[in-house]
């Protein structure tokens, strides 16, 4: 699933490449895969299409439930039926019920458009923050950059649980007012990457070039500069996606995630945790979801950055 | 009026270690102890580890009053009176207890050969000292002394009204003691006096004695009780250990630990686990052990759980508009759902338990009944009647019930939003100063009169959080305490909650149960009508 | 050393901020310390009394200075919640929590680096696809769900420990590791895969990079170029990422330690959260910034030594 990069380089060099001995140790002896690697393998997999299209298939396919949840679920997603309660996974229930006869599908479905919600704005909010403050710390430095990084350093060392509680409790327990929280909380990682990338490239020569160009300060930082970080910083944007998901059901756990009766996978996997030994098939369909999710986000991450790079 | 109101606790009481029975009669198995008694012989000695998912916020008993606290402080402390599984009072520091005709005068003699941890005998400066202590601390029912002599003395007490510094009004208490002939003048006699006639004073003398020269009592409890407190290790685990000097009959077990968990869900974990033998479940956690060897204790809580309406916001003060919200509401569905069937409808702020002042003809006036409510709401005008439930977000037994009301009440065409709070916050925010709409709690009281139940919904009450006034109900409660009358005093009290009920003053829903897990190897679970684990009947069994 | 003296000096300003802003910050959640402890059952003039003797009926900057005096000489204040010095008090969860902290983060470097570079070199084979699946799936699961799994797993069905006892160092060394491993494990799984992740990209972007071709045509030993070259630029690249594991093992053993019961200052700190406990609060939070800052300060100083380019441009 690894991009091989440049072929014809890599090749080059592999021809020069001596013989592997064998009492090489294991962790290196495979690098001769690296270097050999030829023409018809570089198919879908080097490419990054076939994870690509994995990964939109799985976020489709949430995507999709999501949707469809809006106009229609199985059973109602509220209505408690005490005669249904707990009931194994079967064909009038698909992934069973929980202790209060809701259909678990119909709620995963639900939770798929929350959860997706909460953590997509969550992302986006705090990669556009972020890439306008790393981008302008890495580039202006000095004062600028001390500043923006000791706050960074600051929220980064205040532990979660009580960001979220104030911000929760300021915001006066919104329905969604988990955003807010997460997006202090996903800020500081975001802008190292930037600005880590940003100093790395700031005196590149090829910047360096443009600059003599006479090209403005913006189009060297957004033309320029930000292309080169893409890689990384989407490899931590999707990992940022996946983590705000676990972090909303982090904290969903500790009663500060999106609020009842609405059910987000978070809360729903908290609510099975109650009821795990008589009731396991609770934690399946959420369990599920949060796990393709974040497979089928990380197909679409690494798809990317292989196709960019190639 | 006079009499100072009785605590009550809220919430606390109704998570999975919180729950206690009322009135020894309704607990399915009284003790348990058929079942262990088959299961093999009782024996001397062992450690009972039991889990817990509260801690106690420190062990003096004369600041820390929430309900867990209390539940270990009834194995640590003791007070001249004590409380039976059936609701009685029988001597326990105190060796008789005499009251006079008009229930005005109590007279104690007090138990010789009683030690405390510590070594030291018990005196009568000790149960003096603790007396003061009680009337200094505010501590509930001890405001309606006014008068008490031992030792030849003879202290009274008196309230100034005083100002504290942010200019409110508080009544400060002060005891004078004096000479006087006639105060009992041996060191084992004393007489209380009470501003006003109560036959339930024994439940306030239950309040601990300690000695006089204990110091820091939150860290270093010292009392009389059959099992003294050993370790405490924060965010860990208490230990107690078998007090070898008690007066009565010895504890048998060695020790009990008391294991904290954070979260009710690792109760079952690691019970199964055999991490501890024991726990307080909440309504559905017993059923995650099936297949496993427990015994399995029901009782009730000494708590009604409430949908509590804010009579200040807007639409509520409409009484038709409580009167619809109760219509919609179906306690019967709230509690096969939640409580699996084990709750018992309540109708009245009074747990059904308090057979004797519980008014049952209450418990289905506001049947289900969905098209009187919107007929109601449309006459009230108030046909697209919208509010919050800010409801804890710790007690997930709450959390539960307010999702099954506002499925019950979208019938009735009422929008219900929830907002779950942290626990701190609810005190704050919906328990002191009345911000919310509705809330979904379950109240107690710490004894078992009605008093405890009734007081706070008196116009005046400090905790009277529900904002609930009406001049028929206090007329009546004052009425009713003052009565000397027994059977007149009981008609009262269910005229209170008569009132209460057609004023619709909030939705009553259910006395929660709890189901207490034990260990086959331990037997001797015994439930009272208080929210308290006594260790010292149960034992191992081989 | 200029450099260093104005990092350190930026350090405990930072700190002194972190200070008032928790301070400030947490005082405008509502609640307050006296309603926990006197439940409902408090009248007015109880919570008025208790108020009083807690101080909180001062200033906040007059709370605050009380605070920072009394920190400065060490004395953090006295826990509302258990009456004992929040030293005192801290002593016993802190060790537990910077064991169970280390124990996590000797897993996620032993394992996740060579997981990294083993991955980055087996392209296309079975192992590394299988890997790769582990590696998703390591990531994939929230914290305290991972955590129950465990739970079930090794507790209950395999009985390889006994989840929820938790026994001190000083009464069974044995028991006491016995009884952290399991949840080291879970704090690092997610942490593990993280960093193998950023190892891997940082291969194989080195593989490709000029250097190691020049390297290859000089005739450099693969050895020495995976070894010398490779690893180290791999590294120094993933070397900004050790702050943030830092602070995801420490935020991960906030509800870790809930879900298997030990007592280490994650479970503490929620627990003075809810009841308020402002100089608990304050002190904890304090040693947790002063830890993730100086590993980031750490790191700081690392990539200045390690990286030229930043180096230059500083």
């Amino acid at each position: 699933m690894v991009n091989t990069g440049n072929t014809n380089t890599v090749k080059a060099a592999g021809k020069k490449a001596p013989r592997i001995r064998p009492g090489m140790p294991r962790l290196f002896r495979n690098e001769r895969d690296v270097l050999k690697s030829s023409a018809p393998k570089v198919s879908g997999w080097a490419t990054g299409d076939i994870e690509l299209k994995i990964g939109f298939v799985i976020i489709g396919v949430i995507l999709v439930l999501g949707i469809i949840s809006i106009f229609y679920t199985p059973y109602d997603v509220y209505e408690m039926n005490t005669s249904v309660r707990s009931q194994a996974p079967s064909m009038a229930h698909l992934f069973g019920t929980d202790n209060f006869g809701r259909d678990i599908l119909s709620r995963a479905m639900v939770g798929a458009r929350f959860t997706l919600l909460v953590s997509g704005s969550t992302v986006i909010l705090a990669t556009v923050i972020s890439i306008v403050l790393g981008l302008a710390c890495g580039y202006i430095g000095g004062m600028f950059d001390e500043i923006v990084m000791r706050v960074m350093d600051a929220i980064n060392s205040f532990p979660s649980i009580l960001i979220a509680l104030v911000m929760v409790s300021v915001l006066n327990y919104g329905k969604l007012t988990i955003i807010p929280a997460l997006v202090i909380m996903f800020i500081p990682s975001f802008t190292r990457i930037v600005r880590t990338g940003t100093l790395q490239y700031k005196n590149a020569e090829f910047v360096l070039c443009n600059k003599v160009y006479g090209d403005s300060d913006l189009r060297i930082l957004f033309v320029h500069i930000l292309p080169n970080i893409y890689p990384l910083l989407l490899s931590s944007v999707v990992i940022g996606l996946s983590n705000a998901i676990l972090a909303e059901s982090s904290m969903s756990y500790l009663g500060l995630g999106i609020q009842p009766p609405i059910p987000s996978w978070g809360r729903m996997l908290k609510e099975a945790q109650d009821i795990i030994f008589s009731t396991p098939w609770a934690a399946l369909a959420p369990g599920l979801m949060i796990v393709m999710t974040i497979v089928g986000l990380n197909c679409i991450g690494e798809g990317i950055r292989k196709k960019y790079l190639n | 009026m006079k009499k100072k109101f009785l605590a009550v606790l809220l919430g606390a009481v109704v998570t999975a270690s919180v729950l206690a029975g009322c009135g020894g009669g309704s607990a399915k198995k009284e003790s348990g102890e058929s079942e262990s008694a088959a299961a093999g012989e009782m024996v001397e000695g062992g450690d009972f580890i039991k889990g817990v998912s509260t801690e106690a916020p420190g062990f003096d008993p004369f600041t820390i009053q929430t309900a867990d606290a209390r539940s270990i402080f009834f194995n640590i402390y003791e007070g001249l009176m004590r409380t039976e599984t059936d609701g009685s009072f029988s001597p326990a520091l105190a060796e008789t207890c005499e009251v006079s005709d008009d229930l005005q005068t109590y007279t104690f003699t007090l138990r010789e050969g009683v030690k405390f941890h510590n070594g030291n005998e018990l005196t009568m400066d000790d149960v003096l000292y603790s007396i003061q202590k009680a009337i200094d601390s505010s501590i509930t029912g001890f405001r309606e002394i006014n008068q008490y002599s031992a030792n030849g003395n003879t202290y009274t007490v008196t309230y100034k009204k005083g100002k504290d510094e942010e200019g409110k009004e508080v009544e400060i208490p002060e005891v004078k003691a004096a000479a006087s002939k006639d105060a009992p003048a041996d060191a084992k006699t004393l007489v209380i006096h009470l501003d006003t006639p109560d036959s339930g004073f024994p439940a306030v003398v239950t309040c601990p004695i300690v000695p006089k020269d204990a110091k820091d009592l939150a860290t270093n409890p010292i009392g009389t009780g059959p099992f003294m407190l050993t370790e405490f290790v924060e965010q860990d685990y208490t230990r107690l250990e078998k007090f070898e000097d008690y007066w009565g009959e010895p504890a048998h077990l060695d020790s009990v630990t008391l294991k904290y968990y954070e979260n009710t869900a690792e109760l079952a974990t690691n019970y199964l686990a055999g991490a501890i033998d024991g726990f307080n479940s909440n309504a559905g956690g017993w059923k995650e052990l099936e297949g496993t060897d427990y015994v399995q204790n029901v009782r009730h809580a000494n708590a009604v759980q409430l949908l509590a309406l804010n009579n200040e916001f807007g639409p509520f003060k409409d009484v038709r508009v409580r009167q619809a919200v109760a219509y919609a509401v179906d306690p019967d569905e709230i509690i096969e759902t939640v409580s699996y069937g084990l709750g018992t409808k309540a109708g009245t702020p009074v747990i059904p338990g308090l057979e004797k002042y519980f008014n049952d003809e209450l418990t289905d006036v506001y049947d289900v009944d969905v098209d009187k409510a919107k007929a109601l709401l449309k006459e009230a005008g108030q046909e697209n009647l919208s509010f919050t439930i800010r409801v804890p977000s710790n007690y997930q037994v709450h959390v539960d019930t307010a999702q099954v009301i506002s499925n019950q009440l979208a019938k009735a065409g009422i929008t219900v939003n929830i907002e779950s709070v942290d626990w701190n916050t609810w005190l704050t925010r919906v328990y002191q100063k009345s911000e919310f709409e509705a809330t979904v709690v379950a109240v107690d009281g710490p004894t078992a009169f009605p008093t405890s139940f009734l007081k706070r919904y008196v116009s005046t009450a400090s905790d009277n959080f529900v904002k609930f006034k009406s001049k028929a109900f206090d007329e009546t409660y004052e009425k009713a305490t003052l009565e000397t009358d027994d059977a007149e005093q009981v008609k009262l009290f269910k005229e209170c909650q008569k009132i209460l009920s057609d004023e619709c003053s909030s939705v009553y829903i259910q006395d929660i149960s709890s189901v207490v897990v034990n260990s086959p190897k331990f037997g001797g679970f015994k439930a009272y009508p208080l929210y308290v684990d006594d260790y010292s009947a149960m034992y191992s069994v081989q | 050393m200029r450099y260093f003296v104005k990092k350190v000096g930026i350090l405990l300003l930072t700190l002194v901020v972190i200070s008032i802003v928790t301070f400030w910050l947490f005082h405008i959640v509502p609640g307050d310390p006296a309603a926990s402890m006197l439940g409902t059952s408090a009248s007015q003039e109880q919570l008025e009394d208790l108020r009083k003797e807690l101080g909180l009926d001062q200033p906040l900057p007059t709370q605050y200075m009380n605070w920072i005096k009394g920190a400065v000489k060490g004395d953090f204040g006295t826990s509302i919640m258990y009456k004992k010095p929040v030293a005192k008090l801290l002593k016993g969860k802190l060790s537990v929590t910077l064991i169970l902290g280390a124990m996590a983060l000797a897993i996620v470097i032993l394992i996740g680096i060579p997981l990294g570079v083993f991955t980055a070199g087996r392209k296309h084979a079975v192992s590394e696809q299988i890997l790769n699946m582990l590696n998703l799936l390591g990531i994939s699961f929230p914290g305290f769900f991972l955590s129950i799994l465990l739970i079930w797993v090794f507790g209950l069905v395999l009985h390889w420990f006994t989840p929820g006892r938790f026994v001190t160092f000083s009464r069974n060394p044995a028991g006491f590791f016995r009884s952290m491993i399991f949840p080291a494990i879970a704090i690092a799984i997610p942490q593990t895969c993280i960093l193998s992740k950023y190892i891997r990209s940082a291969v194989i972007e080195e593989i490709r990079a000029d250097y190691v071709r020049t390297a290859r045509s000089k005739g450099s030993t693969k050895n020495r170029i995976m070894y010398v070259h490779v690893l180290k630029n791999a590294i120094v690249s993933v070397v900004p990422l050790i702050g943030m594991i830092v602070s995801g093992i420490f935020s991960g053993s906030i509800v870790i330690e809930q879900v298997f019961g030990i007592p280490g200052i994650g479970r503490l700190l929620i627990a003075s959260v809810t009841s308020r406990d402002y100089p608990t609060v304050q002190t904890l939070v304090m040693y947790i910034a002063i830890l993730i800052l100086v590993v980031n300060f750490i790191v700081d100083i690392l990539i200045q030594i390690l990286d030229p380019r930043i180096r230059i441009a500083q």
